[in-house]
């Protein structure tokens, strides 16, 4: 949080690009690895599954970006769309630059509250960061305390899926159900075919004891919410995290403000039930 | 807090106790009227000043600012602070509430901006209460004004042959104590001599509660009807004292640059502009809503304080004619 930045949480703190590597094969998604330059802050630095980080390349700018890798490791993961000035600046970047970081910022999946339960997790799309970060972590820390983790995860093409390495792992893991999907046929593609809100619908799941997390473009989320609501699961259950356009990141600036909520600050993540009071900006 | 009478001409004098302050005023330049530097000796005898085009927003959270440079692409780690000392003098009762809705923002919430922070702990804002309303003025139905200190270090009363001075701010009160002829120990407005003070003669507005503005949040119909006039321009925004939304952005020059940070303005469509081409507040109508709504439901409702300050800055820049008053009308005669 900006307990990291006793002076002032507008200050980026300086981070080393340690590995960088192309995501999808058509090169417009990049993943960064980066750590902390400072022994202290890196000490302190502490964040959970769903937060995110305001990344600046000074000069170009600043984006926020979910943090992707689990907070057991070294590295802090980022993948990157390149849509414009600071993705395009992002893009550029190679091992050994220095970058700045502020965060991490927003609230998390709320892990805790997972006890005994099924997880059903869905994404479409890059937006599979945080939600792969979420995986990676219960598997490492809470796999004894969790039930079954349901994956549905869905991307345009099978060279779109982020992060193959991780998707290989959890297929051998007896814990996670993965159902991967693509928009349309494609050769040598041997998993499931379809949007993301269709898979959903088919996905068996135990609606009295099942948690969701959604996270995906905004068109996947409002056609996925129903889907879940027609299995019986509640809307106190289902988790989105939604992606406005934000500057500050601590809720200053005003931009992610929707009704009384910040999206910065009191989100990215919301329950259903928590939306349903907002208007539908999102 | 002190209230402290004092001669017309010992207050005069009593400004020179502020010589390490530098003096803003109002001060009319062709069609507007500036916060201008001025110095303390050729201020009006009575004290009084036109109502400045822009509110004091601009001395505390100025429309452009630097945060911090860059040199060879790495950002200083020392932030740019402004630590010029300002004592803002003749600004109105509405512009200090409007410091207040902004230090609801910057200073009341974790984390606190540094910028703004340094600012207003280096500003004196000394307010004059007002003889008469404004055409466009509407602060009596917000409880804003016309003799209310708000957010103010100070606010001078016209008693006729002397003044008042009503303050809170430690500074402001030791230095003019010598000057006063009297003083007395009081805890707010109401205890104190304001002379005349302006009349209203028009209904007061209708003003709902937080909870009642936010059960019209889903009601597209109105939000439609209200914003159909309006153009999107944001001048409304730029010259609201409340309206505290920015933008961050880099400059360059060469390896070297600056980040600074500038006003912004929920009236713009590129404002919540996604990278996806989906934008969430695609027209004026959802635009209106949070403009709307942001001031008169969601500041009160997590802040305790309206976020419009009735200073009718909004009606008079409107090139659609939008009259703030005649929405508050509209918003309470829907039905809820
Ligand atoms: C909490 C959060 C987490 C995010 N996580 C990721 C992530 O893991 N990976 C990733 O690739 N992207 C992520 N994004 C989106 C990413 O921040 C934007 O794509 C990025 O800011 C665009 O910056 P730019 O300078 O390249 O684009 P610009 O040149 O500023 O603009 C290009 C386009 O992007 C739009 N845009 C600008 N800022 C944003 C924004 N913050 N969100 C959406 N659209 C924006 C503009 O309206 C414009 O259409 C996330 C956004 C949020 C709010
Ligand atoms: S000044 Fe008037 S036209 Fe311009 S954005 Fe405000 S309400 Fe709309
Ligand atoms: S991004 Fe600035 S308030 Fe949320």
């Amino acid at each position: 949080m900006w307990q990291n930045f006793p002076v002032n949480p507008y200050l980026p703190i300086p981070v080393r690009v340690e590995k960088v590597r192309f995501e999808s094969e058509d090169r417009s998604l990049k993943t960064l690895w980066l750590s902390l330059l400072d022994e202290e802050v890196r000490k302190n630095f502490y964040f959970r599954p769903g937060q995110f980080i305001e990344l600046s390349v000074p000069g170009k700018g600043e984006s926020p970006f979910g943090i992707a890798s689990s907070p057991r490791e070294e590295l802090i993961k980022i993948t990157v769309n390149k849509t414009g000035t600071v993705t395009r600046a992002i893009h550029q970047l190679d091992q050994g630059d220095i970058v700045g970081v502020r965060g991490p910022f927003g609230n998390y999946y709320p892990i805790e509250d997972l006890l005994g339960a099924n997880l059903f997790i869905i994404s479409g799309g890059f937006a599979f960061t945080t939600l792969a970060s979420f995986t990676e972590y219960v598997l490492q820390d809470w796999s004894d305390k969790v039930k079954d983790i349901d994956l549905v995860y869905g991307a345009r093409t099978p060279g779109m899926l982020l992060y193959k390495d991780l998707l290989e792992e959890w297929k051998g893991n007896p814990r996670v159900k993965l159902h991967l999907t693509v928009d349309r046929e494609y050769p040598g593609w041997t998993g499931l075919v379809g949007f993301v809100p269709d898979i959903v619908a088919k996905v068996d799941v135990d609606p009295l004891n099942t948690y969701c997390f959604i996270c995906g473009p905004p068109i996947m989320i409002r056609l996925t919410i129903p889907r879940l609501i027609e299995k019986g699961i509640s809307k106190d259950r289902i988790y989105t995290s939604l992606e406005r356009r934000m500057k500050c990141g601590i809720g200053k600036c005003g931009r992610c403000n929707i009704g009384l909520k910040y999206v910065c600050r009191d989100g990215p993540i919301f329950k259903v039930s928590e939306l349903e009071k907002l208007p539908a900006e999102y | 807090m002190l209230f402290l009478k004092l001669a017309r001409k010992k207050l005069l004098e009593a400004l020179k106790e502020f010589p390490e302050y530098s003096f803003y005023t109002p001060k009319k330049e062709g069609e507007r009227v500036l916060l201008k530097e001025t110095s303390p000796d050729g201020l009006p005898e009575d004290l009084r000043f036109e109502r400045s085009t822009a509110s004091a927003k601009e001395l505390l959270f100025p429309q452009a600012e630097t945060m911090f440079y860059f040199l060879r692409y790495k950002p200083s780690q020392k932030p740019v602070l402004d630590e010029g000392k300002r004592l803002i003098l003749g600004l109105r009762p509405c512009d200090a509430h409007g410091i207040q809705a902004l230090e609801a923002n910057f200073l009341k919430v974790e984390p606190i901006d540094p910028y703004f922070k340094r600012r207003r702990e280096n500003t004196l804002l000394v307010t004059v209460a007002c003889l008469e309303f404004e055409d466009n003025c509407f602060c009596d139905s917000l409880g804003s004004g016309p003799d209310r200190l708000n957010g103010a270090d100070a606010i001078i009363y016209d008693l006729n042959d002397a003044v008042g001075v009503l303050s809170n701010n430690e500074i402001i009160s030791q230095r003019l104590k010598d000057y006063a002829f009297q003083i007395q120990e009081v805890r707010g407005e109401d205890e104190v001599e304001k002379g005349s003070l302006p009349q209203r003669t028009v209904e007061p507005l209708p003003i709902l509660s937080p909870e009642e503005y936010l059960s019209l949040i889903l009601e597209e119909k109105l939000w439609d009807k209200i914003s159909s006039t309006c153009l999107g321009c944001a001048s409304c925004t730029y010259l609201c004292p409340t309206c505290y939304c920015f933008d961050i952005q880099d400059i360059n020059y060469g390896p070297a640059g600056k980040r600074i940070r500038t006003y912004d303005s929920c009236m713009f469509n590129l404002y919540t502009l996604e990278a996806s081409g989906h934008n969430p507040r695609p027209t004026l109508k959802e635009r209106w809503r949070q403009r709307f709504l942001h001031k008169f439901s969601y500041i009160p409702y997590l802040h305790g304080i309206l976020g419009c300050t009735g200073c009718g800055r909004c009606i008079e820049v409107c090139p659609a004619g939008i009259d703030m008053r005649e929405v508050i009308k509209d918003v309470a005669k829907f039905p809820r």
